[in-house]
């Protein structure tokens, strides 16, 4: 056992927020890393202590595995959380932290190196007797004369795929062998620009599919239990919007083949920690739904709070207990589905711009406190969205009994939830799940580009009610500005805000730039 | 008390009276109003209105309204709304359109806030259709501005790691066709 008493959160928005959370309740003292541009943001705000590691590109700040280390041994860590995306699956990052003996919350660098080399991976699962889909891996450098040969074997459509890929970069699909010649060209280029690895690997592609993910937890003593399934088939481009559990696809005896598939994953490559594996499944054959590995994420993933609410673990506080060498104190059998949670990202996007990143100053960000609705933001009032980082504002979650009453739940809480400033998605979200594909359990990983592609956000003409609304507002204010002065000296302008119905978001900050 | 609040194109004038006998002084704003909009009148109350909510009635409906300022922006949205820009004016004169720059019609603009990554091209270089003119990175997307037409570039109007709005004109791009 090594206690954790300080830790370095590597990583910035809503999740740094949320390891926040957790380490308070731990009574883990937390250092924030920030780039210049987050100086004053949420995450630093809500961590004991914030260190500044770079100018705002994230090359330049969090991704500087060198002085987020640095930055962790000034200040007397003995652990670093990476969070998602920047350095969580740098094998490297995890290694270095590990090497200055202080506590990496994540798997082994051995077992992130393998899950990253997707035809290492492959090969690992079929091993340990996980089913991936059919393709070819070989070591990836192979002529174009072997690939087209394998890709007979395969069959068409295929996905040509890049072997250190990720989010669809240098992955192509190919419908007809005659394209083929071209898609691994590309593919090859875009794989080497993008990763500096232009190894490529042929899998067939699965039409129809559903993505399934499944949640495992594993300690270092050698103990998994796999904590069920996550739904993820709504997607645009390649990113999850909606995530769910249980999935609506799967019934208790498919359940339990890709819980015990996940952990078999798990085992393969000498997994500990919290991390997912995502599974294609595809249409029934002869009344069975084969499913299929697909890649192992191998860290905490952004959709982690939809199986918090149908377990009742706390994955990060797990991630922190397991990280500190206890024994794994859950066995597969104390472990229920519990209802139904639902997630929905809420993203700093413009749908009415083919969903171009919208950012600048948020003069208002409400969410709604009701039962069973929890939201994980990494924004408040007056905080800037950066065109430097990912564009997740909040995730919004919500438990009920049934899948019915979580969608309902899920509409009433993104129709109370207020954004201004930048542009989001929430009327986009609230059309997928209204959509009647999506309502009877039936999307998949083309439902956004089959359903939505023509979806256009509602015309917000000037109804009399917000007109009256926004001069009720400047009139209000007005007078509270009148009645402040009128107060006479001492008091003064600044308590005029206090009678304003205005969110304003100039407001002054202790060292505010 | 009158405003003056523009959508798009059209103004819309907004009215305001306190009626004598609303209930009010019970905190600040809390009343009885009649509203009205563009010579329509509406029965207000409002029951609350603070750090940006307002809770109303409108001619017997509960409306719920979030709003902000920004300048001489407001944003408002209604409750279940998409939220609503409107600007606020002094007048209800209908404004003058702004004056384009010479050669604004083959000025290419950015279609998202970014920064600007990359430019592959120089002032003078004669491009085909197609050519990547400028790229632009936000959000870890990365959008390409191209020649939508054969053309000479006459001037770059941006700088590598610049960070632009919608709508900035980035690159002027003469059609090769008029020379």
């Amino acid at each position: 056992m090594r206690e954790i008493r300080k830790l370095l959160i590597a990583n910035r928005g809503e999740i740094a927020v949320r390891v926040a959370r957790a380490c308070e309740e731990l009574s883990i003292a937390t250092v924030a890393v920030a780039s210049e541009a987050d100086r004053n943001a949420l995450h630093a705000r809500v961590c004991d202590e914030v260190v500044e590691i770079g100018p705002a590109p994230a090359r330049e700040s969090y991704l500087r595995g060198d002085r987020i280390v640095e930055a962790a041994l000034a200040r007397g860590c003995d652990a670093v959380h990476p969070g998602y995306g920047f350095l969580a699956q740098n094998a490297e990052f995890a290694g270095a932290v590990e090497r200055e003996g202080l506590v990496f919350v994540g798997p082994p660098p051995a077992a992130t190196r393998l899950m990253g080399d997707k035809p290492a991976a492959r090969r690992a699962m079929q091993a340990a007797g996980v089913p991936v889909v059919p393709g070819f891996e070989g070591s990836g450098r192979e002529d174009d004369e072997t690939l087209a040969r394998e890709a007979a074997r395969v069959g068409f459509p295929l996905l040509v795929k890049a072997a250190a890929g990720g989010g669809g970069r240098g992955m192509r699909i190919v419908r007809a062998p005659a394209d083929l010649e071209e898609a691994l060209a590309s593919a090859r280029r875009e794989a080497e620009k993008a990763f500096g690895d232009g190894r490529l690997f042929l899998e067939r592609y699965v039409d129809q599919a559903r993505h399934v993910e499944v949640q495992v937890l594993a300690d270092s003593h050698g103990a998994c239990v796999h904590l069920f399934e996550r739904e993820c088939s709504v997607q645009r481009r390649y990113q999850k919007i909606v995530e769910e559990s249980p999935s609506p696809l799967l019934d208790p005896p498919l359940r339990a083949r890709m819980g015990e598939a996940a952990v078999a994953a798990a085992r393969a490559c000498g997994y500990a920690n919290a991390g997912t594996v995502e599974f294609l499944v595809g249409p029934a054959v002869g009344g069975e739904k084969p499913f299929y590995f697909l890649e192992m994420n191998t860290r905490i993933q952004v959709e982690h709070p939809v199986t918090e609410m149908v377990t009742g673990v706390d994955l990060v506080k797990a991630q922190l207990r397991v990280a500190a060498g206890e024994p794994l104190w859950l066995r597969q059998g104390d472990l229920a589905l519990r209802g139904h949670a639902l997630e929905c990202r809420l993203n700093a996007e413009d749908p009415a711009h083919d969903f171009a990143p919208s950012v600048g100053r948020l003069l208002l960000v409400s969410f709604p406190a009701a039962p069973f609705v929890r939201v994980d933001a990494g924004y408040e009032t007056g905080d800037e969205v950066s065109i430097h980082y990912d564009n997740l504002l909040a995730k919004v979650i919500v438990h009920a009994e049934t899948r019915a009453a979580a969608l309902a739940r899920m509409d009433r809480a993104l129709a109370r939830a207020a954004v201004l400033g930048p542009t989001t998605n929430a009327d986009y979200l609230r059309a997928v799940l209204a959509h009647p594909v999506f309502r009877a359990g039936e999307a998949t990983t083309a439902f956004t580009a089959r359903e939505l592609a023509g979806w256009r956000p509602p015309a917000a003409a000037p109804s009399d009610d917000a007109l009256v609304a926004a001069a009720l507002a400047e009139f209000l204010a007005a007078e509270g500005r009148a009645a402040a002065n009128g107060a006479g000296a001492g008091a003064g302008a600044p308590d005029a805000d206090r009678f304003s119905p205005f969110a304003r978001a100039d407001g002054f900050r202790v060292g505010g730039a | 008390m009158e405003l003056h609040y523009r959508a798009g194109e059209a103004i819309s004038t907004v009215g305001i009276r306190r009626k004598p006998e609303g209930g009010g002084g019970a905190g600040a704003g809390a009343g009885a109003y009649v509203v009205t909009v563009d010579g329509r009148p509406h029965d207000v109350v409002v029951r609350a209105a603070r750090g940006g909510r307002l809770d109303l009635v409108v001619d017997g409906r509960p409306v719920r309204a979030h709003a902000a300022e920004d300048g001489a922006r407001r944003l408002v949205r209604l409750e279940g709304r998409p939220p609503l820009a409107l600007v606020r004016e002094e007048t209800r004169a209908p404004r003058r359109r702004r004056a384009r720059g010479a050669g604004g019609e083959e000025g290419l603009a950015a279609n998202m806030h970014a920064q600007v990554s990359a430019i592959p091209v120089a002032e003078g270089d004669a491009v085909e259709r197609g050519t990547t003119l400028v790229v632009l990175e936000a959000m870890k997307m990365e959008l390409r501005v191209v020649a939508p037409y054969p053309g000479r570039v006459r001037s770059i109007d941006c700088r590598i790691g610049e960070v632009v709005e919608r709508g900035r004109i980035l690159v002027e791009l003469e059609p090769l066709d008029s020379l």
